[in-house]
């Protein structure tokens, strides 16, 4: 049974009848199908029993109201007409709610989220806890999906049009406190007196019918004249829905389905029967339902839920062991090392950032200090909280106080032998327990063990710049690295707010490794004709974040050299560095964001984009003319295709020589620690969806074109030899939740 | 005999004149980044310390007990107790001996005691009048009695109350500070000359001490917040190219017409903490630390406030009352400069039989002091007072210097604003 009814029928609370969902699941509760129609029935027993005066929902589960459909049945939609079939059930339902002859109120004592929402905006009346994990909202857009049992159409008549556009199309979760405000909810309650705030509701619903009324004449109050014109008039809603419309399209430049579809679905509906407005959500709601997109961003979903399972270890009995102390230190005061300790000071850890000079040490006070700033602009955090987590970190130019450190970080110049030298001296300053790990973006864990004598304590754990934006983690262990100490760095790192994936020691690891082919691929597209501007736009309007060279420029070409420099040396031919790029790395004049010119131009103003750097034209034509190239151009598809297929031949090897093992987490890796597009759902999902027979003949006609870097990679062609996919053993891996 | 007090080690942040390059760290910011260097420096675990006691002197309102503010942000455990202490001008030395007493009394093992002070974050405080308005208004419910209170107000409510004055100026004697000084200057006939003089010295001993390099290994860097462009090494109110002349241009500040004490032969207002490890010998040992120094005894004297400046030889008259030591026994001695007329004060009423005779209650004189074995280091005139933390920098600063010159024995006397005086005997061995 997935719900306990309780009828009163003597004393104070004469005829109140309390829904409690108690899904068979142990941790939450969902609307899936079984408990839809157990939820049918009730609600038809209900509806003929003339005692009842109120109808309460409520759950007995923690920290969870409901939390929405069964995704895997979402997932397995294949049809336009399932989908529909499928939305129906549910809003058929939760509409018999809003029709009940008595009064409903749901008490939402944690989340209540996306069917959850729409069940509860169907009740008459909602109160929400207090508690953190007391949230609200509709997030299905996040799933490629639209809100399809009600919520398009309840939504916006409760909360007026501008809210309820931005709850749906944001798909973010608010806060009883905020609910309050926009009045999605009707009262907040202490969550830790909930049963006395519960029953003094009811008391006041069952005998005060001006409570009621109150009630409802609250939500409509106080309202602005503007927010009343731009809710409540046509002409005003006309202008939200351009707006919503326009900056969506910013946002998503058209690329995700989902919210456009829920605009389309609200302007359609907004203003009509309440019955011909269901009918039509339905309609959106089975449109999307069945995009690829949709279906790409629940299985990242799922990868998601996967990801933050994983312990790091074969063995789960194998359980982490958190820090003593919370001491931590950061070798090297860069741009990195400052980030790093932002992280880490932000999570509560102590931590000491050194430096040989306290002139670096001050440019990572700067570093953590910027990002502290950068959340006060969004008012997560004050200046008094700053304060005192800037006092985590402690800057110093020496060992003091490294005897009780529990976990360092290195940070120090990518080059091998200066790491050694750094980690084997911090080494013995350090107690035996002590983690250390490397935050080299390419070079050897096993090697620099070497300079180890406690080579079992030590692995990688690289950052991405900028810390604060970046949410990957690659953890690296070497040879000897013990699988305790992999284990310990995924649970810290999953401490730090960060997604841990462990894959193996291989220069550049995952993430640089697939990156750098697509970058050095730009950079001969560049030598062959092509333009910087051109090819930057293309790889972007393929729903990269930025383009290659503009990336290049933030990362900063002499870094992007070196790296690009020790892949060469790895892997050899089919990383070879582009002509050009070794040109314009060589003249050092041009370094890229950071001293305002590289490929682009960056002006201090943040306000001003970058432009082109016309002084490259002549290194280009000097490059091309010395090289006898005949300049060709290219259209933006080719652009994509040479770019996005030379990255995904590369994940392809790396899944084929194990540098990780789970396609799926490869691609959340991509998702991650490249801005790889959601909405195509990673780089091997990708192939799958584009058919790996037409990917593996594309790139056999590349390799014959351009040159044998994309010949197709051994596991691509046994795949399409065995006619399987990357995808194909993947199930829905959430099915026992 | 007592236990003696091992001084474990000792740090301090630079001294820098109020509302220059430290001005916009707060004291408990100071504090903590000191204390938690400290510990660091010692490499001792942090669930070994007991206790965090400091001495300060203008609590910032944010940070009510600062004693234990500092502690959670220098990242000891939340079970480590903390509280202030405030001695005025001696807070730094009481810690100290709160610690002491504390642990001779078996309360705890091991204490940080430390001063901190940010005496450009004093601030500026609304007159009762303001103030009136200000609660008035807001019991007020109506717009008429807003109005009416409102109209009440006028611009002279507005005038502050610097709390920096009000700090410095004695409430019983109504003197500040400066015109103690002036007093003393009289008493003694101390001339402005004489005044100039032990100032011009005072810069030149710091000079000479900071360019040698000996304060390094007892100053931690700061990091200039909020920016962090900037780092503070070294103590920034001594200046290395001071002359007579620049000295002997500046008018008196006291009292104006008649007076002898001028900016320039006073300690400037001053930011800057400091921090020790106290625990007793006998736990040093035990530890196997090997400890800065010793603290042998320790004297408090009170006298009238408007002769606070004297506070050093009463203090050490009572010093050397309980320890049966000797003047002569002192091998470098630290008097702190609030003032040069004060200093000198000292030195004349040490070796004057008559004070000993008329004040000290004693037939022979305290005893004659050598000039050159005191401040060898310079004083406040250069460095600066920043007076919760001032006390903590005589102990370290004395230790060091008697460990730098090999000698064994040392005093450190300091006068307190409101009438009192403190004297230290410290030891190396």
């Amino acid at each position: 049974m997935n719900f306990i009814l309780d009828i009163v029928t003597k004393g104070d609370n004469q005829g109140v009848a309390t829904l409690t969902f108690n899904h068979s699941n142990p941790k939450i509760n969902k609307l899936d199908s079984a408990s839809l129609s157990e939820l049918k029935d009730a609600i038809a027993d209900l509806s003929t029993n003339k005692d009842i005066k109120l109808l309460v929902f409520d759950s007995s589960k923690k920290n969870v109201f409901i939390a929405g459909a069964d995704i895997n049945e979402i997932q397995g939609i294949s049809t336009k007409e399932e989908a529909a079939d499928k939305a129906r059930e549910g809003q058929l339902i939760i509409n018999e709610i809003a029709l009940l002859s008595f009064p409903t109120l749901a008490v939402i004592n944690g989340a209540c989220v996306g069917g959850g929402c729409e069940l509860a905006l169907a009740c008459t009346y909602r109160m929400a806890s207090d508690h953190p994990k007391t949230v609200i909202g509709l997030p299905e857009v996040k799933l490629g999906i639209i809100p399809g049992f009600g919520g398009c159409v309840r939504m916006p008549r409760l909360v007026g049009l501008q809210n309820a556009l931005q709850l749906i199309l944001s798909g973010k979760l608010i806060v009883a406190k905020k609910a309050l405000r926009m009045h999605l909810i009707d009262q907040i309650y202490n969550h830790d007196f909930q049963k006395d705030d519960v029953q003094k509701m009811i008391t006041k619903l069952l005998h005060g019918r001006s409570f009621a009324k109150s009630l409802i004449k609250n939500r409509t109050d106080k309202k602005s004249l503007i927010n009343r014109f731009l809710d409540d008039t046509k002409l005003g809603n006309k202008f939200v829905f351009k707006m919503a419309l326009k900056n969506l399209l910013k946002k998503t430049k058209g690329q995700y389905p989902a919210p456009l579809q829920a605009i389309k679905t609200i302007r359609k509906i907004h203003g009509i029967a309440i019955d011909k407005a269901l009918e039509i959500e339905i309609d959106g709601f089975s449109k999307v339902a069945i995009t690829k997109e949709s279906k790409n961003l629940i299985q990242l979903f799922f990868t998601s839920e996967l990801i933050s399972k994983e312990t790091g270890a074969e063995d789960k009995k194998l359980t982490p062991i958190p820090l003593n102390n919370k001491q931590t230190a950061v070798l090297g005061a860069g741009v990195m090392g400052g980030g790093i300790g932002w992280l880490f000071s932000k999570n509560d850890y102590s931590i000491r950032l050194k430096d040989i000079e306290w002139s670096a040490v001050n440019k990572g006070y700067q570093t953590a200090s910027d990002y502290y700033i950068q959340m006060k602009r969004y008012r997560k955090i004050n200046q008094t909280q700053i304060r005192n987590k800037m006092n985590h970190i402690a800057g110093c130019v020496n060992y003091n106080g490294f005897k009780n450190i529990d976990l360092i970080c290195e940070a120090v110049v990518e080059k091998i032998e200066i790491k050694k030298a750094v980690l084997a001296e911090a080494e013995s300053y350090l107690p035996e327990h002590c983690i250390m790990t490397s935050n080299t973006s390419s070079l050897s864990i096993t090697e620099m063990a070497t300079a180890l004598k406690r080579p079992k304590n030590f692995i990688g754990m690289h950052f991405f710049n900028p810390v604060n934006k970046m949410p990957l983690v690659e953890i690296i262990p070497g040879k000897k690295t013990s699988t305790q100490t992999i284990v310990n760095t995924v649970s810290f790192v999953k401490s730090l707010g960060k997604t841990p994936i462990v894959v193996a020691d291989c220069a550049g690891f995952l993430v640089n490794r697939v990156l750098m082919p697509m970058l050095n691929e730009a950079a001969l597209i560049l030598q062959e004709g092509g333009n910087v501007v051109d090819i930057d736009k293309a790889v972007k309007s393929f729903g990269m974040p930025m383009g290659p060279f503009i990336l290049s420029d933030e990362v900063g070409i002499d870094i992007g050299f070196h790296v690009a420099s020790i892949l060469e040396e790895a892997y050899g031919e089919r990383m070879e560095i582009a002509g050009i790029f070794r040109s314009i790395a060589e003249t050092t004049q041009f370094v890229g964001k950071k001293t305002g010119s590289g490929f682009y131009l960056h002006f201090s103003d943040s306000k001003s984009a970058p432009i082109y750097n016309e002084a490259l034209n002549s290194i280009i034509q000097a490059y091309r003319a010395e090289n006898k190239i005949d300049a060709v151009s290219f259209s933006k598809t080719l652009i994509q295709q040479r770019c996005i297929y030379r990255m995904l031949n590369e994940a392809v090897m790396c899944l084929q020589e194990k540098v990780i093992n789970d396609p799926a987490y490869l691609d959340m890796a991509m998702l991650m620690g490249l801005g790889f597009p959601a909405f195509e759902g990673g780089l091997l999902k990708y192939a799958d969806n584009q058919g790996l027979k037409s990917v593996c003949a594309k790139l056999e006609m590349f390799s014959e074109k351009y040159g044998s870097r994309f010949k197709p990679a051994q596991l691509l062609v046994d795949k399409v030899a065995s006619n399987t996919t990357f995808y194909e053993e993947k199930l829905c891996p959430t099915k026992t939740q | 005999m007592k236990e003696r007090l091992a001084i474990v080690n000792g740090i301090r942040s630079p001294f820098c004149k109020a509302g220059t390059n430290m001005a916009g760290v707060n004291a408990d910011d100071l504090g903590a980044v000191i204390v938690k260097e400290l510990i660091a420096k010692i490499d001792i675990p942090l669930d070994l310390i007991d206790e965090v006691i400091i001495g300060n002197v203008g609590q910032p309102a944010n940070s009510p007990n600062i004693a234990r503010v500092i502690a959670l942000k220098a990242g000891l455990p939340e079970s480590v107790i903390a509280y202030t202490v405030n001695r005025n001008c001696a807070s730094g030395m009481q810690s100290i001996t709160t610690g002491y007493e504390k642990l001779l009394a078996g309360n705890g093992n091991i204490v940080i005691a430390g001063g901190t002070e940010s005496m450009s974050g004093y601030p500026l405080i609304y007159g009762r009048k303001m103030t009136n308005l200000f609660v008035h208004l807001m019991r007020s419910k109506t717009l008429p009695q807003k109005l009416s209170i409102l109209s009440k107000f006028r611009p002279s409510f507005l005038k502050p109350i610097l709390s920096i004055v009000e700090g410095l100026t004695d409430p019983v004697c109504s003197l500040n500070m400066g015109q103690t000084a002036e007093v003393l200057a009289r008493e003694f006939h101390i001339s402005r000359e004489e005044q100039d003089v032990f100032a011009l010295n005072s810069h030149v001993k710091a000079s000479k001490a900071q360019q040698s390099g000996f304060f390094d290994d007892e100053i931690h860097p700061i990091l200039l917040p909020p920016k962090y462009l900037q780092i503070q090494k070294t103590d920034n109110s001594l200046r290395h190219n001071q002359t007579l002349d620049n000295l002997t241009k500046l008018r008196p500040y006291f009292d104006r017409l008649t007076g002898t004490v001028t900016v320039g032969n006073a300690c400037p207002v001053t930011d800057g903490a400091g921090a020790v490890m106290i625990m007793l010998e006998s736990k040093a040992k035990e530890l196997g630390l090997k400890p800065l120094g010793y603290i042998r005894d320790y004297a408090y004297a009170g006298l009238a406030p408007n002769r606070m400046g004297l506070g050093p030889i009463y203090a050490t008259s009572k010093l050397l009352d309980k320890t049966s030591m000797r003047m002569s026994d002192f091998d470098l001695i630290e008097i702190n400069e609030a003032f040069a007329a004060q200093v000198i004060a000292n030195e004349r009423a040490f070796a004057s039989k008559d004070f000993a005779n008329k004040y000290l209650n004693k037939y022979e004189a305290l005893g004659e002091i050598d000039p050159n074995i005191v401040n060898i280091n310079g004083g406040a005139i250069a460095l600066g007072h920043p007076v919760g933390a001032t006390g903590t920098r005589l102990i370290i600063t004395l230790l060091r210097s008697l460990r730098s010159q090999n000698k064994n024995c040392g005093l450190a006397a300091l006068c307190v604003g409101g009438g009192q005086g403190a004297a230290f005997a410290l030891e190396i061995e």
